[in-house]
């Protein structure tokens, strides 16, 4: 895998809540995706300044949604793995698994 | 919530400060985002917790997300232009931005290289060669601390050699009593026959030091050891320390040569070891070394053979030492008041003292050195005007990268990231042009000058290239940026392209050019200068003619030639029968060579006459010739007669005086028949005068013309001396047939220096005639790049008035009005450039003349002055011309 697509920890955690959630993935569903899951207090900055280098990279990419069928909604910013986004993180989950083969470690809950 | 029937409270949202914060660091596409995204949340946390607890939640969020997204602010747009990720890779991206627009418009990148790496290229070269002499340091142990003495007469005027040796006494002296100087060494030179089983016989220099030299310059054998005590006793001296490049190029670099034997001077002598390559001492010629005998040293005090050297004790001074040294001096006036009468010490770094005319060849290396440091000026002057033309041509993509959000300080460094790279690539280049250069200009430096180390691209060499480029790069590199970043952006955008901004830069651009002008015409009439001045030494008289004669250095040894008898008689067997061989004209012997850098003096007294003040010391140069030695050298004798056969070794001592010693003593009237003292040490001789010649050269050019002494040889004869022959034709096809003389007269007797005296005076003024290049290469550099310069501005000015040319012509106006509104103001300013260069040119003569060196005219800046207008004119002449050519149709058409 070439040198700029290896993830880090962060993104990691960002492309799976993005493909973990699907057509929800937002500002804040990611962020809380990500605290409710690994208890990981993210800062919302700190998911944007991710997506940004995700979309630099060529990993993810946002749409807007249809405005909020209330008054004055907004349309929002959605988010969702591109194709090599996809095909990048399951790469990286391969390696951790082929890492993670055979060991015998108690991760526990 | 709110209760039905009501006004829905409008929905509740992240509280200030944080929200302004937020909104400050957000990136722009973003902040939308982000804050509806927070206050959503925000929303959520106050109807689960309160708002109080919200209010936290969003601190929190807010503080801890600044740092993210001001990292990513400022690691990357999304904008092409910009890289992405770390500083390192931003530099990266540079230098590949500043490759591609360099490719882009290969003849600036191409000109500035050239340019640059020639000006670097002469930095560097000149550098190497004076690095040797005024900035490295003496290859031996603490060389600060290192310090020759002297004895001194200041009673000697004018240029003459007023450093006297000292005689072994004193030297004991010095090594006893002084406690400044923690050790004293002594040593003189002299040419020794040597020879060696199955080897010519040669004549070479052989330094005689005291076994305690080594030990105080820190030198270690690469083989074999040094000297030890006993081996300064007679008898016990057979030893000898040869250098490396004699061992490599004599002895084959043989690993087996210590032990085995040599001969010098008839007698065998033991080599001990292989001096390093490095030492050196006292100068490059001197490549062996025997031990200075010191039981048999002598204990005259008017014996003065030895040069002393002496090491600093720790903490004292070369002023404290001279001042011991005279102390010490005053008390031995006591022992032996005559020598010392007069006499002044003098204590000098050992560098300084080894270095033949210190002071003249500092000088003239600092000259050097500032000369080329104007032709690196001129190019970076060059460069720049390039730069800002260049540059001028780019504010427009500047200008679009300023305004999608590159900063000042990426332009910056883009522009440096070029001219670095250019720079670099010149040092490259010019450090390999100076490695050629230094080549050829180190052969042309006579060996016998001492200095530390070798003339060489050395590690000091390198990184004063590498300041220097660097230096130049952030010049010319930097000189449009300040300019550019300035510019207001809307019209450099605007179609119309760029000329705001440029009329500063234009200014600056004639104010380079002017100077350049200047420092061309300065460095040309210093080139002028010393090329006259070398051109009057070559053809300066020298007294007798030098055209035709051949020289041949010969040592007659000790064992072969004990007694003056067997000296006299070789001589004069050896004149006949050169004389005797086809094709000579006449042949002579002198002890020293005129020109070859060595000289003797007597001093000498008028009976009758005691000089007119007890500071003056009547001294002249003193020569002991053979009869024929007037004849050979075509030397005018005037009043009298030159020596013949009756001046013999048992008859009266005669003198033949020169024209101004007989003029200065006896004015209008003949000095033949009169006597003269010569004084030598403590003996005395009263000769009669027999001739007066016309005066000729002495050992060295730069004294002119001095008051001589001749003796006889038969009278005076002298174990070293030169045979010089006259040819009728070509002295070189003779050379043979005199060797066939001398080996018949002595089979062991080798034969040393063998050079016609054309060369030894053209060796005489070596120095001379390298700076005199070096300095019209680099007159001639600067003339073309002033030249170039010039040629730049003018074009560049036609180029952007095209427009407005095309205008003035369709309307009617002359080519000539329209060839001089270009040329316009700017020619005023070369014009001035021009004078203000013969200004300093005149200013360089009249301070050079005040030295001594030449005499001030006005020719030379003159000349200096037309010839920058004249180039200057042909050079803004030839794309004036082009101006008057411009279709009016085209050049309205375009922009």
């Amino acid at each position: 895998m070439p040198k700029g697509d290896h993830l880090a920890e962060l993104e990691q955690y960002v492309m799976l809540a993005l493909m973990r959630l699907g057509d929800e993935a937002y500002g804040v569903t990611i962020r809380q995706e990500i605290q409710e899951r690994s208890g990981r207090d993210v800062a919302i900055g700190a998911v944007y300044a991710t997506l940004g280098r995700l979309a630099d990279k060529g990993f993810a990419e946002s749409w807007t949604s249809e405005p909020e069928p209330v008054q004055g909604g907004r349309s929002r910013r959605h988010w969702r793995l591109t194709v090599e986004g996809d095909e990048v993180l399951r790469r990286t989950l391969r390696m951790l698994g082929r890492m993670l083969a055979g060991l015998e470690i108690e991760v526990g809950k | 919530m709110s209760a039905p029937g009501t006004a829905p409270s409008p929905p509740a949202r992240v509280p200030q400060p944080w929200r302004a914060m937020l909104r400050r660091v957000a990136p722009d596409d973003d902040r939308a985002s982000i804050l509806q995204d927070l206050d959503e949340e925000y929303r959520q946390i106050c109807a689960l917790r309160g708002a109080a607890a919200a209010r936290r939640w969003a601190r929190s969020q807010v503080l801890r997300s600044l740092l993210p997204l001001l990292r990513r602010r400022a690691g990357g747009r999304r904008l092409p232009l910009e890289p992405r990720g770390s500083r390192t890779i931003a530099l990266l991206h540079d230098l590949r931005y500043a490759l591609r627009s360099l490719v882009a418009s290969p003849a600036y990148g191409t000109v500035v290289v050239l340019v640059l790496s020639l000006g670097v290229g002469a930095n560097t070269a000149i550098f190497s060669l004076v690095n040797p002499f005024l900035f490295r340091a003496l290859p031996f142990a603490d060389p600060h601390r290192l310090v020759h003495l002297f004895e001194t007469d200041p009673r000697v005027g004018g240029m003459g050699w007023d450093m006297i040796r000292q005689s072994w006494p004193m030297v004991e002296a010095l090594r006893e009593q002084s406690e400044s100087l923690e050790e004293v060494a002594a040593y003189y030179y002299a040419s020794d026959n040597v020879s060696r089983a199955g080897a010519e016989p040669e004549q070479m220099t052989v330094g005689r030091v005291t076994v305690n030299l080594f030990a105080m310059l820190g030198a270690k054998p690469l083989h074999g050891r040094l000297f030890t005590p006993e081996e300064a006793r007679s008898g016990d001296d057979g030893v000898v320390l040869v250098h490396e490049s004699l061992w490599r190029s004599r002895f084959g670099a043989d690993a087996n040569v210590v032990g085995s034997t040599i001969r010098l001077d008839g007698r065998e002598h033991v080599i001990v070891g292989v001096m390093r390559n490095e030492f050196n001492f006292p100068f490059g010629a001197v490549r062996m070394w025997r031990p200075l005998v010191t039981d048999v040293a002598g204990s005259d005090w008017d014996d003065r053979n030895f040069l002393t050297v002496g090491k600093l004790a720790r903490g004292a001074s070369i002023d404290v030492a001279a001042a011991e040294v005279q102390a010490i001096q005053r008390r031995l006036q006591g022992q032996a008041p005559a020598a010392f009468e007069g006499l002044d010490a003098r204590v000098v770094p050992l560098k300084e003292a080894l270095i033949f005319f210190y002071d003249q060849m500092q000088a003239l290396m600092m000259l050097l050195l500032a000369a080329v440091a104007l032709v690196l000026l001129i190019v970076c002057a060059n460069l720049g005007n390039l730069a800002l033309a260049r540059a001028s041509r780019r504010q427009r993509e500047i200008a679009i990268r300023t305004a999608v959000g590159a900063s000042r300080f990426r332009v910056l460094r883009q522009l440096l990231a070029e001219s670095g790279f250019l720079s670099l690539l010149a040092a490259i280049i010019g450090v390999l042009l100076a490695s050629a250069a230094i080549g050829a200009v180190a052969s042309m430096i006579p060996g016998e000058l001492w200095r530390a180390g070798d003339i060489e691209v050395d590690g000091a060499a390198l990184g004063y290239t590498l300041a220097i480029s660097l230096l130049a790069a952030l010049a010319f590199g930097l000189l449009p940026a300040r300019q550019l970043t300035r510019v207001d952006l809307t019209p450099a955008l605007k179609e119309g392209g760029a000329s705001t901004g440029a009329a500063g830069g234009r200014r600056l651009g004639k104010l380079l050019v002017a100077s350049q002008v200047a420092v061309a015409a300065t460095l040309c009439g210093s080139a002028l200068m010393m090329m006259l001045a070398f051109r009057e030494l070559r053809n300066v008289e020298l007294g007798f003619d030098p055209h035709g004669v051949v020289s041949f250095d010969l040592t007659l040894p000790d064992d072969s030639y004990p007694g003056a008898e067997q000296v006299r008689v070789f001589w004069g067997r050896l004149t006949e029968r050169v004389e005797s061989l086809p094709g000579v004209e006449s042949a002579a012997v002198i002890d020293l060579l005129p020109l070859n850098f060595a000289a003797g003096a007597f001093d000498y007294a008028i009976p009758g006459r005691e000089p007119a003040t007890d500071d003056e010391r009547l001294q002249a140069s003193a020569h002991r010739v053979s009869a024929t030695y007037f004849d050979a050298m075509r030397i005018p004798v005037l009043r009298g007669r030159a020596f013949e056969p009756g001046d013999s070794g048992t008859s009266d001592p005669v003198v033949v005086v020169n024209r101004l010693l007989a003029e200065r003593h006896w004015p209008g009237e003949s000095p033949v028949g009169r006597t003269m003292l010569l004084r030598s040490g403590d003996r005395e001789v009263e000769a009669r005068v027999v001739g007066v010649a016309e005066p000729s050269m002495g050992g060295f050019v730069f004294n002119g013309f001095e008051e001589q002494v001749f003796r006889p040889m038969t009278q005076s004869p002298t174990r070293g001396g030169h045979l010089v022959v006259r040819a009728a034709g070509d002295p070189a096809a003779l050379v043979s047939a005199v060797r066939g003389a001398i080996t018949q007269l002595d089979t062991g007797l080798p034969v040393g220096g063998v050079r016609t005296m054309p060369s030894v005076l053209a060796e005489s003024t070596a120095p001379l005639l390298v700076a005199s290049q070096v300095l019209s290469s680099f007159g001639a550099f600067a003339l073309l790049l002033a030249a170039l310069g010039v040629y730049g501005v003018v074009a560049y000015a036609v180029a952007r008035r095209t427009h407005e040319i095309g205008i003035r012509m369709a309307l009617g106006a002359h080519p000539r009005a329209v060839l001089g509104l270009v040329l316009g103001s700017g020619a005023w300013l070369v014009l001035s450039g021009a004078v203000v260069g013969g200004l300093l040119t005149w200013l360089l003569g009249v301070a050079l003349a005040a030295g001594g060196f030449g005499t001030p005219s006005l020719a030379i800046p003159l000349a200096v002055v037309a010839l920058l207008a004249l180039v200057a004119g042909v050079a803004s002449w030839l794309p004036a011309r082009r101006a008057t050519r411009i279709d009016p149709a085209i050049a309205l058409r375009a922009e």
